[in-house]
């Protein structure tokens, strides 16, 4: 029987997650328990899969059938994608036109990492980035936060508020790295890494893994599942002329874009919704800038307006529009090939209202944005069903 | 005999036997199809692909942004703090990233701030380009 386009409509039937830090297992360990978890979630087997997709930056080939033999041997196709910090979401979006094309019923998303202490290193650049000193990723996200302060009028003391916030969120998620409050002073006191960038104001790149079982609505239908969540859009932009990030060594002056901006307008597209109809966002604050930098990139203010709408605490939980509810990645730190999944499992958790002191009343409709290098930025948008 | 450089394509082959701190240029390219300039320069455009371009030479811009690396990094054989500016070359509509030696701090470098490219001597022996404070060249390398 031929499934409708109604029925393929795609939904997520099961979240999963390994929480992210540093641990003594193996990657294929952590990506067994992401993905146990999800399956579980979902009222699923692995023999009900039809396909996997692992998303991964640091392991080496075929990577995504070594991290997945542990699951089972069931012969159906295992493989990987790859795009830096938005790999997670890369899989995610070929999960969902696999599904949309009536190729899979029911697919694996998998994103694991154990990424190496202190700066992303192969990140894109070229030896002789690296060698003379400007191959280092934080540099970019100083510079971005340098053009920021200038451009809205904020100070240290507004990127020292989002680290704040967004501890202070991670300290309500039992999955996230780091646990405690902190305060602005502890911020601006912590480690200058490149000014104005202290260390309390830059995520760390750490283990983890988080996993998604998407289905087709008629596989939900069939089977079910009694808290599926609607993939609205996922969409996934790379490369204008009018970008600037990791590696690029330089930029076109006069063109401002961004690769979220491309990303979240197709989106909305996608989606036939709005900024105003989000209930939460989880965004890329790889530093404190990059999280008000989406602000304006997401839609949730007009360019300029970044500092304002922080300053107003709109973005805190129980304000207008909650930004990084999970404690984002300062608080649960950076797993790359997990985080974008990561965001995932936390919007999931918030639509069904399971998120705990952390959930955000109310919330029916969630976007979660990746940024990576190679100027790749990927918006999720999803809503209860 | 001329220096070992970095990345001698970077530089124009004219200017890559000077001493360190002597003015240079950067070898940037114009495409011919949609105008558009890159850095470094390749054979096709890296904004729109084509085939094709005219040399352009970037020497004297101005600063964006600037910050600093206090720690060091893998593969770098410079040696830390050290100060890093977005540098605008406005006839090119380029910005380009590089280090300023010169430059006690970012503060040391506000936005509008005159840079000039130049050749530096690397702890490892080797060439590469760097942004100087226009003023710091007043005297006999202009």
């Amino acid at each position: 029987m031929t499934a409708t386009a109604a029925d393929r409509s795609v939904l997520i039937a099961g979240v999963g997650l390994h929480p992210f830090g540093r641990f003594p297992q193996t990657v294929e360990e952590l990506a067994r328990v992401a993905a146990a978890d999800a399956l579980a979630d979902a009222g699923v087997g692995y023999g009900d899969v039809e396909l996997t997709i692992v998303a991964n930056v640091g392991e080496g080939m075929a990577k995504a059938q070594r991290l997945a033999a542990r699951l089972g041997a069931t012969g159906h196709p295992v493989f990987s994608v790859e795009s830096a910090c938005a790999s997670s979401a890369a899989a995610l979006l070929a999960a969902r036109d696999a599904i949309e094309s009536g190729r899979a019923g029911v697919v694996l998303c998998l994103g694991v990492e154990k990424a190496p202490r202190g700066f992303i290193a192969g990140a894109g650049f070229e030896p002789w980035q690296e060698a003379s000193g400007v191959g280092v990723t934080p540099i970019y996200f100083a510079l971005q936060a340098q053009e920021l302060l200038a451009a809205t009028g904020g100070t240290v003391q507004d990127l020292a508020a989002v680290s704040v916030k967004n501890h202070g969120n991670g300290a309500l998620n039992p999955n996230a790295m780091y646990r405690s409050p902190v305060t602005a002073e502890q911020v601006l006191q912590s480690k200058m890494v490149c000014p104005p960038l202290n260390l309390l104001m830059l995520c760390t790149p750490n283990e983890g893994a988080a996993a998604v079982v998407l289905m087709s609505a008629e596989q939900v239908r069939r089977r079910g599942v009694t808290w599926p969540v609607a993939v609205r859009a996922v969409t996934l932009a790379t490369r204008s002329p009018g970008d600037w990030f990791v590696p690029a060594p330089s930029r076109l002056s006069e063109v401002r874009s961004s690769p979220t901006l491309t990303a979240a307008a197709a989106a909305y597209q996608e989606a036939g919704l709005g900024p105003g109809d989000l209930d939460l966002v989880e965004c890329q604050d790889t530093d404190a800038a990059s999280e008000l930098i989406a602000y304006a990139d997401l839609g949730l203010c007009a360019p300029g307006d970044e500092v304002k709408l922080l300053r107003g605490g709109d973005t805190q939980i129980g304000g207008r529009i909650p930004v990084n509810p999970s404690g984002g990645l300062l608080s649960k730190g950076e797993p790359l090939g997990a985080s974008g999944l990561g965001q995932v499992h936390e919007l999931v958790m918030q639509l069904r209202g399971r998120a705990g002191p952390r959930q955000v009343r109310g919330a029916r409709t969630g976007l979660a944005q990746v940024m990576g290098a190679g100027h790749v930025s990927a918006v999720t948008i999803l809503a209860a069903a | 005999m001329t220096a070992a450089w970095v990345a001698a394509e970077l530089i124009p082959a004219a200017d890559r036997d000077v001493p360190p701190g002597a003015p240079i240029r950067l070898a940037a390219a114009r495409c011919s199809a949609c105008g558009r300039c890159s850095f470094p320069a390749t054979g096709t455009c890296t904004w729109c692909g084509t085939p094709g371009s005219d040399p352009v030479l970037l020497a004297e811009g101005t600063a964006v942004a600037a910050t600093a690396v206090l720690h060091r990094t893998p593969g770098a054989v410079v040696a830390v703090p050290y100060v890093v500016a977005l540098a605008r070359f406005g006839r090119a509509g380029l910005d380009v990233l590089g280090r300023v030696p010169g430059a006690a701090g970012p503060a040391a470098v506000p936005a509008g701030t005159p840079l000039r490219v130049v050749a530096e001597s690397l702890p490892d022996g080797r060439m590469h380009y760097a942004f100087a404070l226009r003023e710091e060249l007043t005297h006999g390398s202009s």
